[in-house]
C-alpha cells in the first residue's frame, strides 16, 4: 500500500505549471511535435512522480492531436488506416509499458518509475539529439538536399510478400505486410507509456521503415498520438494516476506557447531549428543525470548517498533543467522579434510598391469593388478549378489585367521542423497544383504566388490582401444530388474572409460573353453588387438584367418595394449608358435568380454578400450560398 | 485592421469559455482529485486538505490508519478526459486567435516571381 501523491497547488506552482507549459508549447511549437518532452521532467522536478507526469503530459496532449489530425485529413496529409492501425499497436505497447510502469511502481516504489522514467530519457535524448545534431551538420552545409527519395530500406519493406498479411496504404501506393508494421505500433506506443512522446520513434520508422512522405508521416503520427492519448489517459486513469488539474495548467501556458513557436520557425532557417532542438533535448538529457545517482541510492542498488548530497545533486539538475527552458525560450523570442522585424521591413517596401502601382491605374475606377485590373486565380490543382482557370485567363486578357495565379502550400510549421522536407514537399505540391494555370497564362502578363499557410483559405485571403487584388476567382467543390447546394469549405471562408469580391466558378463554366444578371434587395450590399455589375458590363459590353424577388407571403407594399428597388438600380445604371432591363418575380430568391439566368442565357451572376465579418459562411448570406452552389454559370459575390 | 477587428468578437468569446472552464475545474478541484483517486480501489485516510488516498489498499493496514476502504469505480476515468476535451478545444480556439488579433503573424516568405 503506497499513497500516491499529486502535487500540493499553491499560488506559486500554479505560476510555475503555466510558465513550464508556456516555454514547453514554444520549444514544441518550434522544433517540433515531439518537443513536449521538457513537460515531463518539468513536472517531475516539481515533485510530480513520473508516473503522475507522464499519466498528466499523455492527457494534456491528445485532444490537441485529434484537432491537428482532422485538420490536416483535409489536405490529404494523413492515412488514416496506417494512422489507425499503429494507433492499435502503439496501445498495445502502451498497454505492456503501463504494465511494466505499475510492476516496477509495485516492487521498488515511485522511486523506481522514477529512475526508469529517467533512464529512458537520457537513452532516448542521446540517440535522438545525435541524430538532430547530425541533420543539422548536413542542412546547414547544404540546405536543400532534404528532396525525399523512397530510403534502400523501405523498398525492399515494400516488396517483401507475405502472404495473408499484406495491406494496402494510400500513403505509400503500396501493400506492406502487417508484421512490419506491428513493431513500429508497439514501440511507439511502449516509448509513450515511458516517457508521454512516442513520436521520436514513430515518424522516423513511418518515413525509413514503410516508405512514407515526410509531410503524411507527421500528419498520420497525430493520429497514433490521438489514439495513444486517449487510451494512456484511461489506462493511467484507472490507476488514479491522471492529476487533471496538472495537465490543464500545463495546457493553458502551451497552447499559447505552441502558436507563438510556431509562428517563430517561419522566420529562421530549417537549419537553426534543428539547432535550437538538439541543444535543448542535450541539456535536458544533462539535467536528468544529476538525479540518477539519488535513485540509485534510494534503491540500494549503490552505496547510500548523504541527504545533503542529494539536495545540492536535485538542486543542480533542477538548475540545468531551468537553464534549457530559458534558453529555449530566448532563441524563440529572439528569432520571433528578429524575423519580425525584418519581414516588417520588407512588407512594407513591397505595399509601397505594389500600392503605388495599385494608385496609378491607367484605366477604369478607383473603387476597388468596380475594378478587374489584379486578379487573383487560387488554384487547387483539381478538376473543379478548370472553370475557374478558364474564366479568369480570358478576364485577365480581355481586360488587360494582371493575373495572379496563387497556390498554396499547406503545412503547419509545428510539424516542419521534425521531419526533413516536410517544407519543401508542401511548397512543390502547391507548385504542381498551379501548373496547369500557369500553362494556360502563357502569354499574359501574369505572376506566380505561392503561398504558405496551414488553411487553404488563409493562405488565398492573405494573398489578395497582400498583392492588393481586386478579384480572387476560385472554384468550388461542387456535388450533385443532395449535397449539390453546398459550397465548398475553402470557398466559402474565402468569401466570408477576403478583402475584394470573389468569383465562384463552377466546374464546366465557360468565357464570360452573352449576359449578366444582378440580384438585388434594395440593401447596400446589393448596391454594390448593382455598381459592379454594371462597370463590368460596361467594359465587356454585355447585357446586365436586375433581379429582384418577392414571396408569395409578402404584401402589396413589400412588392411595391421591390419594384421600386429594381428601378432605382435600373435607372442608376442606365444613366452611366449599360443596356440594363429589370425584373421583378415571386418565389425563393435563389430559385428565382437562377430561372432568371436561365431564362436570359446569362453566363454570370452578380451577388452582394455582407462585409468582412470574419464569421464566415454564416452571414455570407444563404441566398447567395444557395446560388453559388447550384449555378451553372460564375458567381461573383461582391463586398459591400 | 478590418480583420482584426472581426476577430476580437470570437477571440473574446473562446476566452470567456475556457476562462469559465478553468473556474469549474478548480471550483470543484477536490471533488476532481477525490474521483481520480477513487478510480481505482483506494484508502482514503482523514478528510479537507488533509486527505491521503492510498492505493493498492488492504484492509488491515487502512484500518490500522484510521482510514476508509472505497471499492473504485472505472468510470471517473472519463471525467479527465472530457474535461480535456472541452478545456482544449475552447482554449486552443482561443489561443489560435489571439495572437491573430496581438498582430502576429506567420511570415508568408515564399513568393516567387517569374
Amino acid at each position: 500500500m503506497e499513497a500516491t501523491q499529486f502535487i500540493e497547488l499553491n499560488a506559486a506552482t500554479v505560476f510555475l505549471l503555466v510558465l513550464i507549459g508556456f516555454i514547453g508549447g514554444m520549444v514544441s511549437g518550434f522544433i517540433g511535435s515531439g518537443g513536449a518532452f521538457v513537460l515531463t521532467p518539468a513536472m517531475m522536478s516539481l515533485g510530480a512522480p513520473a508516473i503522475v507526469a507522464v499519466a498528466s503530459n499523455i492527457c494534456h496532449k491528445f485532444p490537441k492531436a485529434l484537432v491537428g489530425a482532422t485538420k490536416r485529413h483535409k489536405y490529404g496529409q494523413v492515412d488514416v488506416k496506417l494512422g489507425i492501425i499503429l494507433g492499435i499497436f502503439a496501445e498495445m505497447g502502451i498497454l505492456a509499458g503501463k504494465h511494466l510502469m505499475v510492476g516496477i511502481m509495485n516492487t521498488f516504489g515511485k522511486v523506481g518509475t522514477d529512475l526508469y522514467v529517467s533512464v529512458i530519457f537520457i537513452v532516448v535524448l542521446a540517440v535522438v539529439g545525435t541524430f538532430v545534431l547530425r541533420d543539422y551538420r548536413k542542412l546547414r552545409n547544404a540546405p536543400h538536399s532534404d528532396e525525399f527519395v523512397v530510403p534502400k530500406i523501405a523498398l525492399w519493406v515494400q516488396s517483401i510478400n507475405i502472404p495473408g498479411t499484406m495491406i494496402y496504404f494510400a500513403a505509400i501506393k503500396a501493400r506492406v505486410s502487417l508484421l512490419f508494421i506491428i513493431p513500429i505500433g508497439f514501440a511507439t506506443g511502449l516509448l509513450a507509456s515511458a516517457i508521454a512522446v512516442g513520436g521520436f520513434i514513430g515518424v522516423p520508422a513511418m518515413i525509413y521503415i514503410l516508405g512514407v512522405p515526410a509531410l503524411v508521416a507527421s500528419g498520420t503520427e497525430l493520429v497514433i498520438a490521438f489514439i495513444m492519448g486517449v487510451g494512456g489517459t484511461f489506462l493511467y486513469g484507472l490507476e488514479g494516476a491522471v492529476d487533471v488539474r496538472l495537465s490543464m495548467l500545463i495546457l493553458l501556458g502551451s497552447l499559447f506557447g505552441i502558436q507563438l513557436g510556431a509562428i517563430g520557425t517561419t522566420y529562421v532557417k530549417d537549419y537553426q531549428i534543428k539547432l535550437v532542438m538538439a541543444v535543448i533535448m542535450l541539456t535536458v538529457l544533462f539535467s536528468r543525470v544529476f538525479y540518477v545517482p539519488a535513485y540509485l541510492s534510494k534503491l540500494g542498488m549503490i552505496a547510500p548517498i548523504e541527504e545533503a548530497h542529494i539536495a545540492t545533486l536535485k538542486t543542480l539538475g533542477d538548475s540545468v533543467l531551468a537553464v534549457a527552458l530559458i534558453l529555449g525560450a530566448i532563441t524563440v523570442l529572439t528569432a520571433l522579434t528578429k524575423g519580425i522585424a525584418e519581414h516588417r521591413k520588407a512588407d512594407y517596401a513591397r505595399q509601397l510598391a505594389t500600392g503605388m502601382a495599385a494608385y496609378a491605374p491607367a484605366h477604369g475606377s478607383l473603387n476597388p469593388t468596380g475594378r478587374f485590373e489584379r486578379i487573383l486565380l487560387a488554384t487547387d490543382g483539381s478538376e473543379y478549378s478548370e472553370g475557374a482557370i478558364r474564366v479568369a485567363v480570358a478576364l485577365a486578357s480581355r481586360s488587360n489585367a494582371k493575373l495572379f495565379i496563387t497556390g498554396v502550400a499547406v503545412y503547419s510549421p509545428e510539424y516542419a521542423s521534425t521531419v526533413p522536407g516536410i517544407e519543401q514537399a508542401a511548397l512543390d505540391m502547391a507548385e504542381r497544383n498551379i501548373a496547369s494555370a500557369v500553362q494556360a497564362a502563357a502569354g499574359i502578363d501574369h505572376e506566380i504566388i505561392i503561398a504558405e499557410a496551414e488553411d487553404p483559405y488563409r493562405g488565398i485571403v492573405d494573398a489578395a490582401e497582400e498583392y492588393r487584388a481586386d478579384v480572387i476567382v476560385m472554384g468550388r467543390r461542387g456535388k450533385r444530388g443532395l449535397a449539390r447546394a453546398m459550397v465548398g469549405d475553402a470557398t466559402a471562408r474565402v468569401i466570408g474572409a477576403a478583402p475584394c469580391s470573389v468569383m465562384v466558378v463552377p466546374r464546366g463554366a465557360k468565357e464570360i460573353t452573352a449576359g449578366i444578371i444582378v440580384a438585388t434587395d434594395g440593401s447596400r450590399y446589393s448596391d454594390a453588387a448593382a455598381y459592379t455589375a454594371g462597370k463590368f458590363a460596361l467594359a465587356t459590353k454585355l447585357p446586365l438584367a436586375v433581379v429582384s424577388a418577392v414571396l408569395a407571403s409578402h404584401n402589396e407594399q413589400r412588392r411595391r418595394e421591390a419594384i421600386v428597388a429594381v428601378d432605382r438600380v435600373k435607372s442608376g445604371l442606365a444613366a452611366e449608358s449599360v443596356d440594363v432591363t429589370g425584373v421583378v418575380t415571386e418565389g425563393r430568391p435563389d430559385q428565382v435568380i437562377l430561372d432568371q439566368a436561365r431564362k436570359a442565357g446569362a453566363d454570370l451572376i452578380v451577388m452582394g454578400t455582407h462585409g468582412r465579418t470574419g464569421l464566415d459562411r454564416l452571414l455570407m448570406g444563404s441566398t447567395t450560398e444557395r446560388v453559388i452552389g447550384s449555378a451553372d454559370c460564375p458567381v461573383l459575390a461582391v463586398k459591400g | 485592421m478590418d480583420l482584426h477587428n472581426a476577430h476580437w468578437g470570437k477571440t473574446i468569446f473562446w476566452g470567456t469559455i475556457a476562462a469559465m472552464l478553468y473556474a469549474v475545474m478548480f471550483y470543484y478541484s477536490d471533488a476532481i482529485l477525490h474521483l481520480a483517486h477513487t478510480t481505482p480501489p483506494s484508502c482514503v485516510v482523514g478528510h479537507g486538505a488533509e486527505v491521503i488516498y492510498y492505493h493498492k489498499p488492504d484492509a488491515a493496514a487502512c484500518a490500522a490508519k484510521g482510514g476508509q476502504m472505497e471499492p473504485g469505480n472505472w468510470w471517473h476515468v472519463l471525467i479527465p478526459i472530457l474535461l480535456a476535451f472541452a478545456i482544449s478545444v475552447a482554449h486552443g480556439a482561443f489561443t489560435g486567435l489571439f495572437w491573430d488579433v496581438m498582430g502576429l503573424k506567420a511570415a508568408s516568405n515564399a513568393e516567387k516571381k517569374k
